[in-house]
């Protein structure tokens, strides 16, 4: 395989013929900066395609575009002839050289692997083995099923795995919900901070209370949950808290009932400053728990007097009954 | 009864033969019913879960495979129960471990280290060890089952394992033995001289959970078909509602199922009924979800206990122990109910009472078996 170095006019690569593409929502800024200050200092890699009208990229399109959106008209490539290499072989040499000079996101991953399976028919058995340990991946068929349907994903969720840097295992929980979901999903978590824990525990939950009452996810998102999403006078971090308790209390209605009316009782035994009484968890043990502090005698005294009041209320007696 | 093959209804793809096994008369009768499946020999357990971990899901895959092999260890075990719960001091008899039937919730799905059916052959053994143990606690009136870390009878017309243990019991003075099942297999019972000692149980469901989370177990009907042909035959039944399943029709579907169960059997000659509301270890979270993506089993509120496991708010159990322990009532009200591993303040609020302790509870249980059954008196 013999291939030239030339200097193609940029109008003349087809740009839209993503077929060697694994790039997905590239940062150019970067790149379009060093252009600009030093030229561009790897040649992209072509092949000639309609009997050498034209050009496709084999690797190289953010080197192309950065050097589009830099108004430049003409672009240092390695040409190929249009039969070699052929299609895979083509393929391969975009993989080693992306994979060489940086790193694939997850979504690039998942564009490489649903490729080999759909664009070039290769056996699952041969992708798992021969291209996921080069990607990083666990040669595992049931891993490769759900990596390379990552790139089904709306574009929103995809721009956010990448962007956010969200794990292999939070990323496919997004393939649980429908198209349409995913959309309104992406609306609510591009305004939220979430680490990756509450993303688990929120797609989790969000996948529980559509499926439990048979709603789209726009529709459990309408009304509070959405202007709590959008109140611009908090902070990310605050929206993010009422979200998920919005979210348990919605995915648990009988024990957000219980606890509320505990803290009703609780309030209704006017412990005061100073003393703090609790319910197991999840009403689930049989002693309540009492604290209390004190700097000195009279306030301890105070304190044992104050509880002894409480021992008489029927509050308490109506608390231990929910609690235990 | 039983009109389909179990090789037909649980697929049975595989048997693997454990070499120290070749020859033996029990493995030689399970092997003549098990004609035109392949078979390999293999060096013991380990070179199966080999095998079938190669599988993509191996647990499933297991559900085909049967290993018939040899018990080295000990044959009886005690319920392992759950910590801050009351337990019965069940002991757990393990002759066939993992079990054909597919049940979205079922614990052994990620419990056991080999996915394959395994039947120990060294039945004779088993006796022996229940023999010893019998004799060194006489006063003791021993529950032993087959039926927790398998279905009692699913394969029984196979292995014909209750032609030795049924018999075996009958000539116990200390002991009570169960079959614990989701099938009709009872065949091989019907002509079995029990002398009251074998108690066949049924875990029974509403016919919707059936149909959703009980993958080729039996219809609720064939259960308790079977049920009444086993009463006819003189067998002591048990029933256990366990898990039970909150979804917003329980009520309607449960009183139904105790309807068919009254129109069908005679609650005098039910010896005990156990009530458990579905629980589950966290692990089993992920197991059900990846391998029964439809089911809805997860959706309740279903939250951590102080022994890991998580369960139904306890207001939800506790409403559900109490309307169907007055059901049952309704129709029999001398019936022996206990719940299966709850707490006391559980069994307080729903029975007004609590056992004190474990063996508070093993003491109500041979007092029941004693009133229940002359032989034991």
């Amino acid at each position: 395989m013999d291939r030239v170095f030339r200097k193609l006019r940029i109008d003349g690569i087809d740009s839209r013929d993503h077929f060697f593409s694994m790039t997905f929502s590239p940062n150019l800024e970067g790149l379009r900066r060093s252009i600009g200050h030093v030229g561009l200092l790897q040649p992209i890699i072509v092949r000639e395609k309609s009997h050498g009208v034209s050009y496709q990229v084999m690797s190289g399109f953010k080197r192309l575009t950065a050097c589009k959106q830099l108004g430049l008209k003409e672009i240092e490539a390695f040409s190929y002839i249009e039969s070699e290499p052929n299609d895979l072989e083509g393929f391969h040499m975009a993989l080693h050289e992306n994979l060489t000079t940086r790193g694939l996101n997850l979504i690039e991953k998942s564009m490489v692997l649903h490729k080999l399976i759909h664009q070039f028919g290769l056996p699952k058995e041969s992708i798992a083995r021969d291209y996921m340990p080069m990607l990083g991946l666990q040669p595992n068929p049931k891993i490769l099923e759900k990596v390379s349907q990552l790139v089904t994903l709306r574009a929103g969720i995809k721009r956010y795995i990448v962007e956010e840097e969200v794990s292999f295992g939070n990323a496919v929980q997004f393939l649980e919900f429908a198209a349409e979901d995913q959309a309104e999903i992406g609306r609510l978590i591009s305004k939220l901070k979430l680490g990756e824990n509450t993303l688990k525990e929120v797609l989790g939950l969000l996948r529980e209370i559509s499926v439990r009452d048979g709603l789209k996810v726009g529709e459990l998102f309408k009304g509070e949950m959405e202007g709590i999403a959008s109140d611009t006078t908090n902070s990310k971090v605050h929206k993010t808290n009422r979200v998920r308790k919005r979210l348990q209390e919605m995915r648990y209605p009988r024990l957000t009932e219980l606890e509320k009316t505990f803290h009703e009782k609780r309030k209704g035994l006017g412990l005061g400053p100073g003393i703090s009484l609790h319910c197991p968890p999840y009403f689930e043990g049989n002693k309540l728990r009492v604290e209390f502090r004190f700097g000195n005698v009279g306030e301890f005294k105070a304190i044992i007097s104050k509880l002894m009041a409480v021992s008489e209320q029927k509050e308490l007696g109506e608390m231990l009954e929910l609690a235990l | 009864m039983g009109v389909i093959h179990p090789m037909a209804r649980y697929g049975v793809r595989r048997i693997f033969l454990d070499r120290r096994v070749i020859g033996d008369r029990v493995a030689e009768g399970i092997l003549n019913k098990l004609e035109g499946i392949p078979l390999a020999l293999v060096n013991g357990p380990q070179e199966v879960t080999r095998r079938l971990n190669a599988f993509e899901d191996p647990f499933a895959e297991g559900k085909h495979s049967l290993l018939i092999t040899r018990q080295k260890g000990d044959f009886v075990k005690g319920c392992p129960g759950t910590h801050h719960r009351i337990c019965c001091g069940y002991q757990i008899i393990n002759l066939v471990v993992n079990c054909p039937i597919d049940c979205s919730y079922c614990i052994l799905q990620g419990y056991l280290n080999n996915p394959a059916i395994t039947m120990y052959v060294n039945i004779d053994e088993l006796c022996a060890q229940v023999e010893g143990r019998l004799s060194g606690d006489p006063q003791r009136i021993f529950r032993l089952g087959t039926g927790e870390l398998a279905d009692s009878l699913a394969f029984d017309g196979m292995t014909r394992f209750s032609t030795v243990l049924v018999p075996f019991f009958a000539g116990k003075k200390n002991a009570i033995f169960e079959l614990k099942t989701k099938t009709d297999e009872v065949n091989n019972l019907l002509d079995l001289d029990h002398g009251g000692k074998t108690v066949v149980s049924w875990s029974i469901n509403p016919e919707k959970v059936i149909a959703e989370e009980e993958r080729n177990a039996s219809t609720l009907e064939e259960r308790l078909s079977a049920a009444e042909e086993c009463q006819q035959q003189g067998y002591p039944i048990g029933f256990h509602f366990d898990p039970l399943i909150y979804y917003s029709e329980w009520e309607r579907d449960y009183r139904e199922v105790i309807e068919k169960v009254f129109e069908r059997i005679d609650g005098k000659g039910i010896i005990w009924i156990s009530l458990g509301g579905f629980r589950f270890p966290p692990y089993l979270k992920p197991i059900i979800r990846n391998r029964f993506p439809a089911s809805k089993i997860l959706l309740g509120e279903l939250l951590p206990g102080n022994d890991g496991k998580f369960r139904y708010l306890k207001s939800i159990r506790v409403g559900m122990y109490r309307k169907i322990v007055g059901w049952l009532r309704d129709y029999e009200p001398s019936l022996f109910i206990y719940l299966c591993m709850e707490s006391r303040e559980v069994w307080e609020k729903v029975f007004g009472w609590s056992p004190q302790n474990n063996s508070a509870l093993d003491d109500r249980f041979s007092q029941r078996i004693r009133s229940f059954s002359p032989m034991y008196q």
